[in-house]
């Protein structure tokens, strides 16, 4: 992948990383309840990107491939809410019990289905993306 | 009980939707957006050709080269079922040279040696309506031509008839 590529697909990340490196790393908050919708946002972002890129003749699978990830992503954040609720709760002792909460699984679960089914849909069709990008700048140039 | 069943039910259509339209779509012939565009610019360029062909004048037209039966060879050559590029099967590839897409067998096979014979037919038709149009256009130039030099001739000939009409007038005023 070329570094226009690597950008695309990185930019959606500033979330998790922030997450990452600003509320765990810096600030030392629990990570637990944060994570997780950066995680679906990030390729709901990406979805959206391939979305307006790509193009099925009479057919709307990538549309409808999208509102599957925001609906992926609204479960994350309405269960990521309630995980947080139970972190800052007397209940909570540590990652174990977290885990023990159906809102974990269901964060997580919904999130890395997400994200990981967008990022495999990223790596397969950029390349063609990339190669109509090159055709269309070498076309508008020769125009110019 | 309410927010169980809500989480539960959206959880589960949204991980069946992304797998099944995940499916579908890997399973479908997927177009890049910015394809038609350029479909369009090649049409242009293939119409100004002809325009371009058309506007010669018949006597260079004889012998011309036959770029209209190329294009038409051109795009009947297969294609890639996920890109959409040209391929050329005769070279025995099993992937896409630019996407990396495996090509069914059926389509290769379709494509091996029916297309060149098609192709080559295609070609020589192409090629002989071709031909058959720059030779009607120089037919009508030549009649043009024979007109134009009937008519010439006529006006040249115009004097010696006028003279003639006047050497025989006295005599028709005295019969």
């Amino acid at each position: 992948m070329s570094l226009e590529s690597w950008l695309k697909v990185g930019l959606p990340a500033f979330p998790l990383g922030f997450t990452i490196l600003g509320a765990w790393l810096y600030w030392g908050d629990n990570p637990l309840p944060l994570l997780a919708p950066p995680i679906a946002f990030w390729g709901l972002v990406v979805l959206v990107y391939l979305f307006t890129n790509l193009y099925i003749p009479d057919r709307r699978y990538t549309l409808f491939l999208t509102i599957s990830a925001t609906l992926l992503w609204l479960v994350t954040a309405i269960t990521s809410h309630n995980l947080g609720r139970f972190i800052s709760s007397k209940q909570y002792g540590g990652l174990i019990s977290a885990m023990a909460t159906k809102d974990f699984w269901y964060a997580y679960v919904c999130a890395l289905v997400g994200c990981v089914a967008a990022i495999k849909q990223f790596i397969r069709y950029e390349p063609m993306i990339v190669a109509q990008l090159e055709q269309d700048r070498a076309a508008v140039n020769t125009e110019e | 009980m309410f927010y169980d069943v809500l989480i539960f039910a959206s959880a589960a259509v949204g991980i069946a939707g992304v797998f099944v339209y995940s499916y579908k779509i890997s399973h479908s012939r997927v177009y890049v957006v910015g394809i038609v565009r350029e479909k369009a610019a090649a049409l242009n360029q293939t119409v100004k050709r002809e325009q371009d062909a058309e506007d010669l004048p018949a006597s260079a037209v004889l012998g011309v080269p036959s770029a209209i039966a190329i294009e038409i060879r051109e795009a009947k050559k297969p294609r890639c079922e996920r890109c959409g590029r040209l391929q050329d099967f005769s070279e025995n590839r099993s992937r896409c040279r630019h996407c990396g897409h495996a090509f069914s067998l059926e389509v290769a096979s379709e494509n091996e040696q029916p297309s060149e014979t098609e192709s080559r037919l295609e070609t020589i038709q192409a090629e002989q309506s071709y031909s058959l149009k720059k030779h009607e256009k120089l037919f009508m130039d030549f009649d043009k031509r024979i007109r134009q030099l009937e008519r010439e001739s006529l006006v040249q000939s115009l004097p010696k008839i006028e003279d003639n009409r006047k050497q025989y007038e006295p005599l028709e005023s005295v019969q």
